[in-house]
Order: structure tokens, then C-alpha cells, then sequence
């Protein structure tokens, strides 16, 4: 019996070590609430960022009261833009001052290599106040976060979605 | 038992629960009344995940539900799609009951300095009923890419949620 559990509990450790599952919890509830929360900007000229060790850079900044519930929040660029050759940048979503999530942006011309940039993170939130930032933590040589011209209005946006009861 | 065996079990379950914890997120809620469903299944990652390291057909996520008829938005998101190989296109697929629905590419030219964050959305018509939501990246190769590709001091992600909200 004893060797029986031992191997059971080892191969859970095993399993979980070597990532090879993924475990979803359900709550269930009536009366669901979905609560949005966001913050918007628009560009018509380039918002460089610059960041380095101990430094680094806000892109969006929300203040968003929860209610206890599972949340969604995404940060959206319409024109993420390396400046230099071989460059990368470091987004982080940034709750309550921990970071909780970062995505990556690449660069290896530094031309002609704009795009979109997402951040999306799935978790849960206690109900009150928090601060919800997205910085850019690590950007090599430069990025412009978003990269824009005077005849444009290019988004940089963070959104909260958020399900919980009444 | 000896002491040194029962340390053994003790620091092995301990680190599982450890990397489980730390590795997976995986939240949802589920309306079993067929007014909305809202699973959501994430993955940390503080090293890179290598594509070619999966198994076989198995893919990215896989999440069964019941839903009330109608619409159900479907996303999968990754922070790092890192290209490794140069001259190389992929494509994340998602499946509802096992049909292609959308897919999304990425390329790699250089095979170095192309990471990017992906996301990929699809909304479907479903009936009532258990439905099974499958997120695959193909074709799978030596030179596996990140998915994704983090540094240390950073947390990489790869989520899939299903949501339908109605009434």
C-alpha cells in the first residue's frame, strides 16, 4: 500500500515537474454580474519608451475597484516598432505593484517590423481597489509603444473584463 | 518506513504541488443552468516552452464545457511566439468538436529576433450540450519554437478561455 502511494504521489510530482497537465477548477454561482473597466488613448506621434535596470516605463495605468470575481485584462498597441537592429522589448502587466505577466516583442532590422501587441491574462481579483499598470520593463535599444504619424490615431488601450455574483 | 524514504515522499509531493502551482493557473466558472459558461485555462512559464517537447497530437489546450445554445467566444493567446528555424510558417488552430474553425500564422524569415505576442478569436454557433474546444499549433519540427519564449525575472503565458454570456 505504502509503495502503491508512493509511486502514485511520484508521479504526480513527475507529471507536474515536467508540465504535463493542466488542472481547471468550476465554481459555480447564479445571478452572474460582468463588470468592464478601461482606459484609452490615441496617438498621433510616436510615445517612445526607453527602459532600463530599475527603470522602466508607464504605458497604461488603471484603478479599478473588483468585486471578487474571475477577470480578464488585456492591453492592446496598434503599433508596436522596434528602432534599432536586434532589439527586444518586455511588456509586464503590473498588479498592485507585483509583476504578474510580461509578453515579448522581437526587432531584427529595426524597419519595417511594426505590429499589433497584446497582453492577456486570465485571473482572479479580490474585491476592493486595485492598480492595474502595463509597463514597458526591458526594451534593449527603443521601442516606440505605439509607433504613430500626425495623420493617425493609433490605439494603446487596457481593458478589465470582469464575471463575478451580485 | 525509514526516515530518509519518508523525507524523500515528502520533498517529491512537495515540489509537485510547487511546480503545479507555479506553473499552471487555470480558473473558470460555469453557469450549469445554460446561462453562460466562462472557463479559462493559463499556463506560466518562467523558462521557455519548446514546441518540439510535446507529444505526439497533443495539443496546446483542450476544454470541455456544456453550453446553452448560441454563441460562444472562443480565444487562445500566447505572450512569445518565437520563430527558430528560418523560412518557417506555423499555424495555431482552433477546433470545436474536432472542425477546424480559425487559424492564425506566424512566420519566421530570419529564425531569430521575430517574437511576437499571438492571439487568435473566433466566435461559433454551438447547440446545447458538452462541446469540446482544442487549440493545436502545427507542423511540429527538431527546432521547436518558443511557445512560449520568456526570460528569467519574467512570466510567460498561453491561455484559452470559452466564454458565453447571455440574458
Amino acid at each position: 500500500m505504502r509503495i502503491l502511494l508512493f509511486c502514485l504521489l511520484a508521479g504526480v510530482a513527475i507529471l507536474s515537474l515536467a508540465g504535463g497537465y493542466a488542472i481547471t477548477s468550476r465554481a459555480q454561482s447564479s445571478g452572474d454580474h460582468v463588470t468592464f473597466g478601461y482606459t484609452q488613448h490615441r496617438y498621433n506621434g510616436s510615445r517612445i519608451a526607453v527602459a532600463s535596470t530599475g527603470r522602466n516605463v508607464l504605458l497604461e495605468h488603471l484603478t479599478y475597484t473588483a468585486h471578487g470575481g474571475n477577470v480578464q485584462v488585456e492591453w492592446y498597441d496598434g503599433a508596436v516598432t522596434p528602432l534599432l537592429p536586434r532589439t527586444g522589448l518586455y511588456v509586464a502587466l503590473v498588479i498592485d505593484g507585483r509583476r504578474v505577466a510580461s509578453t515579448l516583442h522581437g526587432g531584427l532590422h529595426g524597419v519595417y517590423e511594426t505590429r499589433p501587441g497584446w497582453l492577456l491574462w486570465f485571473g482572479h481579483l479580490s474585491a476592493g481597489e486595485h492598480v492595474i499598470d502595463i509597463r514597458a520593463v526591458r526594451t534593449d535599444t527603443g521601442w516606440a509603444v505605439p509607433y504613430a504619424d500626425p495623420s493617425t490615431n493609433v490605439v494603446d488601450n487596457l481593458t478589465v473584463t470582469e464575471v463575478h455574483g451580485s | 518506513m525509514t526516515m530518509a524514504r519518508r523525507l524523500a515522499i515528502v520533498l517529491i509531493v512537495a515540489g509537485g504541488i510547487l511546480a503545479a502551482v507555479t506553473t499552471f493557473r487555470a480558473i473558470g466558472h460555469v453557469r450549469q443552468n445554460g446561462v453562460s459558461a466562462n472557463i479559462f485555462q493559463q499556463q506560466r512559464f518562467r523558462t521557455p516552452r519548446r514546441i518540439r517537447a510535446l507529444v505526439g497530437e497533443r495539443p496546446l489546450h483542450a476544454i470541455r464545457v456544456r453550453t446553452a445554445p448560441g454563441v460562444v467566444a472562443v480565444s487562445w493567446y500566447d505572450s512569445d511566439f518565437e520563430p527558430t528555424q528560418s523560412s518557417k510558417r506555423y499555424f495555431v488552430t482552433l477546433y470545436v468538436d474536432g472542425v477546424a474553425q480559425a487559424a492564425v500564422a506566424k512566420d519566421g524569415k530570419a529564425g531569430k529576433y521575430e517574437d511576437g505576442g499571438v492571439l487568435v478569436r473566433w466566435d461559433v454557433s454551438v447547440a446545447a450540450g458538452v462541446h469540446r474546444f482544442v487549440v493545436a499549433v502545427e507542423p511540429k519540427s527538431a527546432l521547436g519554437p518558443g511557445l512560449p519564449y520568456t526570460d528569467p525575472g519574467h512570466v510567460g503565458l498561453d491561455s484559452m478561455s470559452v466564454e458565453q454570456i447571455k440574458g
